[in-house]
């Protein structure tokens, strides 16, 4: 009988753990479906943005430009990105350089992401699927494709921060990430000058960035 | 015209590049032993798998110059240009005469769906697409996709070794240059015009088909240089990636997978 009342409280005990364990997947399964689905949201409205003013031939080509520019300089998050593509030398620069660095690839990166989507003119953009990553990022799969249909590349968005203020982190076309090719680009620079932040700075300055 | 968001030229067979490797490769090495002195640039040249970097290099700033050499033939043949329908039925011909090398290879890496899609499209294009000059199958869906023997090489477990800029064909690697070699040997369509005694049709084919995968790179290629501070090492990480995406991808088309997942539905009986 006391046997029988013991396996009882451990039943019970299992059935609590159990629960409340379930309850704790549930929600979070839930908060990360709500995740995935609000970064969907967002890479849906950055690409209606982005079509908006690739399509207004109703301003000059400049006007145009500067437009696109801004719309990447307010949908990625240039900081963390700046970090990300010159991670070792990050952490071994000051924070002045690190300061300096990030003001100057803000500009790169919107040249970068300019000169890539700049020809997406009529393209039209489908959200295939979303899921969180190990890093809790959200990896938001699309095809875009030609008006007429017949090229459609993979893109991959990689979107990060908190719900309502998201940001890109990296653009992935056709398996191509657009942060780990800027990565190797600043890795082969920074080699040849003795992983000096400022150097690489002044560089990409002189670009015109 | 455009590519599918290609940043290179894609591996293709041509004699070029099977005698840049055989013949570049030894002196090369000595080259790049001499130049690993400092441990740090050795760790380098190591994670970036690119002992022939100094070479490489210069074949690079050799292709970027006769890129843009070529430009203005290129801007003719693009969408809008004067040349352009007739390049357009000359790259269909050439993207046509590959498909029976695409096909066996999908067989050999056990992609089956995209080894349908390969037979559909040269049947249809060599019948109704009047020998491969119009792209019938594409306006069915069935894309063209590209496959070759490196990435077989690759699906029986070849490592990629030594990353390589080629003559005139851009960026490759030790494997992509083997699979090169293989397919100059292999390729059935070379096969019929050897065994055909046009053996000499080789030729211009292939000049045809690096000159049209060039141009389709080209606005990419510039695109990059713009935007790089080194082009050559942006270059690079862009190729290591698209090949390692391509090897996972199953090259099915969107409008044969759902016939696909229904046929594989059905065999187990869901």
């Amino acid at each position: 009988m006391r046997q029988t009342k013991a396996s009882a409280s451990v039943r019970w005990i299992q059935n609590a753990v159990f629960a409340g364990l379930t309850s704790v997947f549930l929600f979070t399964d839930t908060v990360a479906a709500a995740a995935t689905d609000t970064a969907a949201s967002f890479v849906q409205k950055a690409a209606v943005e982005a079509i908006a003013i690739l399509s207004n031939r109703s301003i000059e080509d400049s006007e145009r430009r500067a437009q696109f520019r801004g719309a990447i300089l307010r949908n990625f998050d240039a900081p963390a990105i700046a970090q990300l593509v010159v991670e070792p030398y990050w952490a071994r620069a000051s924070a002045d350089q690190q300061s300096r660095f990030q003001a100057v690839f803000a500009g790169a990166l919107a040249n970068i992401y300019t000169e890539r989507f700049y020809d997406y003119d009529g393209q039209s953009l489908q959200i295939k699927s979303a899921h969180a990553d190990a890093s809790g990022a959200t990896i938001v799969r699309s095809t875009i494709s030609t008006p007429t249909g017949s090229t459609v590349y993979d893109v991959d968005w990689i979107v990060t921060g908190p719900s309502g203020r998201e940001k890109f982190l990296d653009v992935v076309i056709d398996g191509v990430s657009t942060s780990a090719t800027t990565k190797q680009d600043y890795a082969s620079f920074l080699r040849g000058a003795n992983g000096n932040l400022d150097a690489l700075s002044a560089a990409l300055k002189a670009k015109g960035n | 015209m455009r590519p599918r968001g290609v940043l290179f030229v894609k591996a293709s067979w041509n004699p070029f590049r099977i005698i840049a490797a055989a013949l570049m490769m030894p002196p090369l090495m000595t080259l790049a032993a001499c130049a690993m002195h400092s441990p740090d640039l050795q760790a380098g040249v190591e994670e970036v798998n690119d002992p022939l970097e100094p070479i490489n290099r210069e074949i690079y700033w050799f292709n970027t110059q006769v890129r843009r050499v070529v430009e203005p033939v290129r801007q003719a043949t693009a969408t809008g240009g004067v040349l352009a329908p007739i390049w357009l039925g000359i790259h269909n011909v050439l993207s046509n005469l590959r498909e029976p090398l695409v096909f066996a290879n999908d067989l050999a890496q056990g992609r089956e769906c995209a080894a349908g899609a390969s037979l559909r499209r040269f049947m249809v294009n060599s019948t109704l697409g009047v020998g491969g000059i119009f792209d019938v199958a594409k306006s069915y869906g069935v894309d063209a996709h590209d496959n070759n023997v490196g990435r077989t090489l690759a699906t029986f477990g070849m490592p990629e070794g030594p990353y390589l800029v080629l003559p005139v064909l851009g960026p490759s690697d030790v494997r992509g240059a083997a699979g090169i070699a293989a397919e100059y040997v292999a390729d059935p369509i070379n096969i019929g015009l050897r065994s055909g005694g046009a053996a000499v049709a080789q030729w211009p084919i292939t000049g045809l088909d690096a000159t049209d995968k060039n141009f389709e790179a080209a606005p990419d290629l510039e695109k990059l240089d713009r935007t790089s501070l080194d082009g050559y090492a942006a270059l690079r990480s862009a190729y290591r990636q698209y090949e390692a995406n391509e090897l996972k991808g199953d090259g099915c088309p969107e409008v044969l997978q759902i016939g696909a997942s229904a046929s594989r539905g059905a065999g187990n009986g869901e």
